[in-house]
């Protein structure tokens, strides 16, 4: 009993951590970076709809995501991504940031478990994506957002899978990231190419056959779908099951994948020792 | 003159051999521009079904993909100026720019030196992306008037110097380089054209819009690139390049003054 109270100990005290670090002052910067890129599109979303195109929307659009009102499909799409961001941008570069402060190698000296190093990270991370996730649906709102018939359970199903996916991959990341002692490019290039290729923005039907492989491979893209569905169609899981699918293997081999770099990264900071070294 | 122009030579050199050949150049130079011209481009995909050669502007003839692409070109210029404006806070974090400051070499020479860098990390994007554009079915190059190309291309790329030399000073003067960095970059590229013509934003937005030298060279370019546009259609653009350029150059030659008497009087400049 008592060690399970030390593992969540470890979980809470970093995720603790994380959110006094994240709070303690107002970055203008840090702010822009969360917020600006998905405001900024979904107000040319709502321009090029309402202003350039006068409300009018090519016949493919409506069949190939099942509804007609593109901003809320582009709202849900942007709110969403904001997952994408905080894996991508701050989980997955949790371990870079220990190395610079320092501290890396006297953190993987402590008896803490890794994965519950991570885990602690990874609490943050949602609390903080969660946040940012309300927040930009309510700025959705004024430029025309509405929600449909909700389904509460596909929506949970379709929101924790994307998340477990998401993370998984923050874990590679983060591995990556240390190893090659990248401090944005990774986490920039991802964040990017997710965005542009799981269908935030467009449907991924319509898409160029290229950038319809490269969606495939995204969780965010059947999250979106999954997620869309839920709120906008109130549609039930059982018609979903291809994405749900799809979606529980990707979070599988992407849980898998972190593990096992996670792993390396320990055993070849043991053999190696250069990991603090810049 | 000369020892201006040898000045200039070396910080481009030195720039160039320290950030050339990193991740961070292939990020902002390639990835960056392919995922946003990616981007705005799937935006329009919905409205336009496969309809790649809409144009966007009425009384030109401006394809979707031309006038995303070419509005990159600039755009791209535009985000290595702002990388210039860090390499020159930079020299702080690296604890040289005091010493820097006490070389007799000229203070102008310096930042205008690290601004050329940022350019030339542009150059082979720029062809790049022109060749792009050449090579995109039914969009291609339509230059009527060579000078007003070069006039559009020489006019930004001056404007946009200049802007990099203000942002220069302004990052090192504000310490937060960083931060300022990147909370202009989506709001300038959602305002200047880059993703849709400006007369589409609301009014008070186009007034922002309309100070922006980014949106006078974004404009220019692909009207005179794509558009087949000659000097005259966009003289307006081109005076306004001028006139933003020769004001940031001034601002700029300001600012580094300050940076210097501050450095003297108070010696700060290096602190966080």
């Amino acid at each position: 009993m008592s060690s399970m109270s030390n593992l969540g100990k470890i979980v809470l005290s970093t995720a603790w951590k994380d959110l006094v670090f994240s709070y303690r002052v107002w970055a203008l910067g840090s702010f822009a970076l969360r917020f600006f890129w998905p405001i900024t599109t979904l107000a040319s979303a709502y321009l090029l709809y309402e202003k350039l195109f006068g409300g009018y929307l090519g016949t493919l659009f409506r069949s190939a995501a099942g509804t007609s009102d593109y901003i809320s499909y582009v709202a849900i799409g942007n709110a969403l991504y904001i997952y994408t961001f905080s894996v991508a941008f701050i989980v997955g570069r949790v371990s870079y940031w220990d190395m610079r402060q320092g501290v890396l190698e006297a953190v993987l000296l402590t008896p803490a478990n890794r994965f519950l190093l991570m885990g602690g990270h990874i609490l943050s991370g949602i609390i903080n994506a969660t946040i940012d996730f309300v927040f930009l649906l309510l700025v959705s709102i004024p430029f025309g957002l509405r929600f449909g018939k909700i389904n509460p359970f596909t929506f949970g199903i379709g929101f924790a899978l994307t998340l477990v996916a998401m993370y998984g991959f923050a874990l590679f990341i983060n591995t990556f990231t240390l190893y090659f002692r990248d401090r944005t490019n990774t986490s920039n290039t991802i964040v990017l190419l997710f965005y542009a290729f799981s269908g935030v923005i467009c449907p991924v039907s319509l898409l160029p056959s290229w950038a319809q492989i490269a969606s495939t491979l995204i969780p965010l893209t059947y999250g979106n779908m999954i997620v869309r569905a839920a709120l906008t169609q109130g549609t039930e899981p059982v018609y979903l099951t291809t994405q749900i699918i799809v979606l529980t293997i990707l979070a599988f081999v992407y849980v898998l994948a972190g593990i096992v770099s996670l792993r390396f990264t320990e055993r070849d900071l043991k053999r190696t020792g250069k990991y603090s070294v810049y | 003159m000369l020892n201006i122009l040898s000045v200039v030579i070396a910080e481009v050199r030195k720039q160039a051999l320290q950030y050339f050949f990193q991740v961070r150049t292939l990020f902002w130079n390639v990835i960056l521009p392919f995922a946003m011209v990616a981007t705005f481009y799937f935006m329009y995909l919905p409205f336009i079904g496969k309809g790649i050669l809409i144009s966007v502007e009425p009384l030109v003839d401006l394809p979707i993909v031309g006038f995303l692409v070419a509005g990159q070109v600039i755009y791209n210029l535009y985000t290595n100026m702002i990388l210039g404006g860090g390499f020159f806070d930079a020299e702080r974090e690296q604890q040289t720019l005091e010493i820097m400051l006490l070389t007799p070499a000229s203070r102008f020479a310096v930042l205008l030196g690290s601004a050329l860098a940022g350019l030339l990390l542009n150059v082979w994007m720029f062809i790049a992306l022109v060749l792009l554009i050449a090579l995109t079915p039914g969009v291609g190059v339509n230059v009527q008037d060579p000078t007003a190309l070069f006039g559009s291309l020489f006019l930004s790329v001056f404007s946009l110097l200049g802007l990099g030399m203000c942002l220069g000073c302004i990052f090192v003067l504000t310490r937060r380089g960083g931060q300022i960095s990147a909370s202009i970059q989506e709001p300038i590229d959602f305002l200047s054209g880059l993703r849709f013509p400006v007369r589409i934003l609301p009014g008070l937005l186009q007034a922002f819009a309309s100070v922006l030298p980014l949106t006078y060279g974004i404009r220019a370019t692909r009207l005179s690139l794509i558009g087949g546009a000659t000097l005259l259609d966009i003289s307006v653009d081109l005076l306004s390049l001028l006139v933003m350029g020769l004001l940031s150059m001034l601002l700029s030659r300001h600012a580094i003054a300050v940076i210097e008497r501050r450095a003297k009087k108070e010696g700060t400049l290096t602190l966080f």
